[in-house]
């Protein structure tokens, strides 16, 4: 059964229609892929199917729930997870409490349990602590524990953004574009991670240009152009797609 | 070492308030003495704006306004209705808090400087009533013989324990996660929500623990002065309350706490050069802003370290400022 579905999803901002009548669908366990040419709406679905943006006419619904006209708060509490494309830590603070933000959820304390440290509080935190500890090393990022989040190399605040996500206990992770700007060797721990992350039985929306990536981890990929779906199906099959080429590197063929 | 990493994580604030504690026994002349009771009653809005601003980033230039809802709600029941000093004590940062969530709303839409000039407004507009409601608020003659809970050293060493149950209660927030929700309001409202945090509820939070804090801050100057007018709640004293909260560090409450006294203080400090007191202190403040911070501990540290030269230590690993050293 499917995980997330969008069912022709719209976005228009003025007269650009950034999201253009488009279906997906997320499997339980799955890892699809979402590829496109810059500007196709990638990012933009992204937001629509996280609450950002309302969406002008569609629906997404997660887990059999309508969840296209709740706030993006509610819809991470119910398991949609998601990084940016532009790092978005909290550049203040200490990894640990940018991934302790994650656990926001989850916590049932009130303000009252805060102001007299009952002891609900301290076992919550207790918890909280020892689970960002699994995360950070789930993720390899057990050194940066008490680093400032800006004093960290890019690709390794990129990481932080994962395990961020992570500690909410997501079902769907929306990933967008998790492999720009890393080095090779640190692409080839970021698959390594991502299968982990399936392995624990999350799944995930992988939105990325880097192609190795896109054929090493996806079951599904969905090709945007323009706002609209032109393409979707296994990486193979995608690879030889005419219409998918003609995007990315136009019509060719007939002026060789 | 246990020890010591409990006193490191305690911090100055028991400090400070220890030494405050100290201060009236020495039999300090009683002009003095009055300083130091306007310092602390200023604590209460630094930690007010600490909250506000330092953690969640919401810049308000209105806290004057708030501290005279906290005064007149005191000083009309009390006087008007004859109700009881310990119930207006409790009702004074209700009101407060209650004209804070109001003032909280348009926190949504409005960000940065759309924000601080609503704020000003409200805070004249709530002078502006006072002035012009005479019947009820005694208008431009003030609210005079307030009752009061305490008198002289008794209520200074009351707001002194009030003073620090809201430090103690600030830095509790600081560390938890409801600050940790703030502080992501602060630096980034999108991945804030994104992580589940209900921005508004949290917004409106800030706002609401703050103008109880302000309001209970003017609870304690009805007290000291017995006696309310409009003109000690004009945008002067809301640009100071922020001068207060940025020379300390923003989100650093024992900064605050210092810089609430030492800004509270330097003009009577001053007082002997007559005319030329003002440009003094202007100068002075200017200087302490060029050398951000002093004020903060972690600055203060790092100044004596510069002091005596030592060769550099391994660089030790950076913990957020603003919760280790309050």
């Amino acid at each position: 059964m499917s995980l997330l579905t969008a069912t022709q999803l719209t976005k228009r901002f003025g007269g650009v229609v950034a999201v253009n009548e488009v279906d997906l669908s997320v499997g339980s366990g799955q890892i699809c892929g979402l590829i496109g040419p810059n500007g196709s709406g990638k990012t933009t679905l992204v937001n629509v199917i996280t609450g950002i943006y309302k969406p002008t006419t569609g629906t997404v619904a997660f887990e059999g729930r309508p969840i296209h006209n709740r706030p993006p708060h509610e819809i991470c509490a119910l398991g949609v997870g998601r990084t940016f494309q532009n790092i978005r830590l909290l550049l203040t603070l200490s990894v640990f409490d940018n991934i302790r933000l994650g656990a926001h959820i989850h916590i049932r304390s009130t303000l009252w349990d805060v102001l007299l440290q009952t002891r609900k509080l301290r076992q919550e935190e207790k918890e909280v602590a020892d689970r960002i500890d699994t995360v950070l090393d789930f993720t390899g990022l057990r050194q940066y524990r008490n680093e400032l989040a800006r004093n960290l190399p890019y690709g390794r605040q990129k990481v932080v953004e994962i395990a961020r996500a992570l500690m909410a206990r997501p079902k769907l992770l929306l990933l967008d574009e998790p492999a720009a700007g890393l080095n090779s060797n640190e692409k080839g721990n970021l698959i390594t991670l991502l299968r982990k992350i399936r392995e624990s039985g999350v799944s995930i929306l992988l939105i990325e240009h880097e192609m190795a990536l896109v054929e090493a981890l996806s079951d599904h990929v969905f090709v945007l152009n323009y706002g609209k779906k032109i393409s979707q199906g296994p990486f193979s099959e995608i690879q030889r797609d005419s219409t998918v080429i003609e995007a990315y590197l136009g019509r060719g063929g007939s002026h060789a | 070492m246990a020890k010591l990493a409990y006193l490191k994580r305690i911090g100055a604030t028991p400090a400070i308030f220890l030494v405050l504690a100290l201060i009236p026994l020495t039999g300090i002349p009683s002009y003095q003495f009055y300083i130091l009771e306007r310092g602390l009653q200023n604590v209460l809005v630094v930690l007010s704006l600490v909250i506000l601003l330092g953690y969640t980033g919401q810049l308000s230039l209105g806290q004057a306004g708030l501290v005279a809802v906290g005064a007149y709600t005191y000083g009309i029941l009390c006087v008007n209705y004859g109700i009881s000093p310990w119930l207006g004590l409790l009702a004074a940062p209700f009101a407060a808090g209650l004209v804070g969530l109001i003032l909280g709303f348009p926190s949504f839409k409005l960000k940065g400087p759309f924000l601080v000039v609503n704020t000003i407004a409200f805070s004249e507009i709530v002078r502006i009533l006072i002035l012009n409601n005479e019947n009820f608020t005694g208008g431009p003659f003030g609210l005079n013989r307030i009752p009061t809970i305490f008198n002289g050293l008794p209520l200074y060493y009351f707001m002194l324990v009030v003073a620090f149950l809201a430090a103690v209660g600030t830095l509790r927030l600081s560390r938890s996660y409801i600050g940790l929700a703030f502080k992501a309001i602060r630096d980034d409202e999108i991945a804030a929500e994104s992580m589940g945090v209900h921005v508004r509820n949290y917004k409106l939070l800030a706002f609401v623990i703050s103008s109880v804090l302000a309001g209970l801050s003017g609870v304690f100057f009805a007290n000291m002065a017995g006696y309310l007018n409009p003109d000690s709640f004009t945008f002067n004293e809301s640009s100071t309350y922020l001068l207060m909260v940025v020379l300390g560090g923003m989100s650093n409450a024992a900064g605050g706490i210092l810089s609430s006294f030492a800004v509270t203080s330097l003009p009577e400090a001053l007082r002997f050069m007559a005319r030329r007191r003002m440009v003094v202190y202007s100068i002075i403040l200017l200087v302490m802003l060029r050398y951000t911070k002093v004020l903060e501990i972690e600055n203060f540290k790092r100044l004596i370290r510069r002091m005596r030269p030592v060769p550099a230590p391994a660089s030790a690993p950076a913990v957020d400022r603003d919760e280790v050293n309050s």
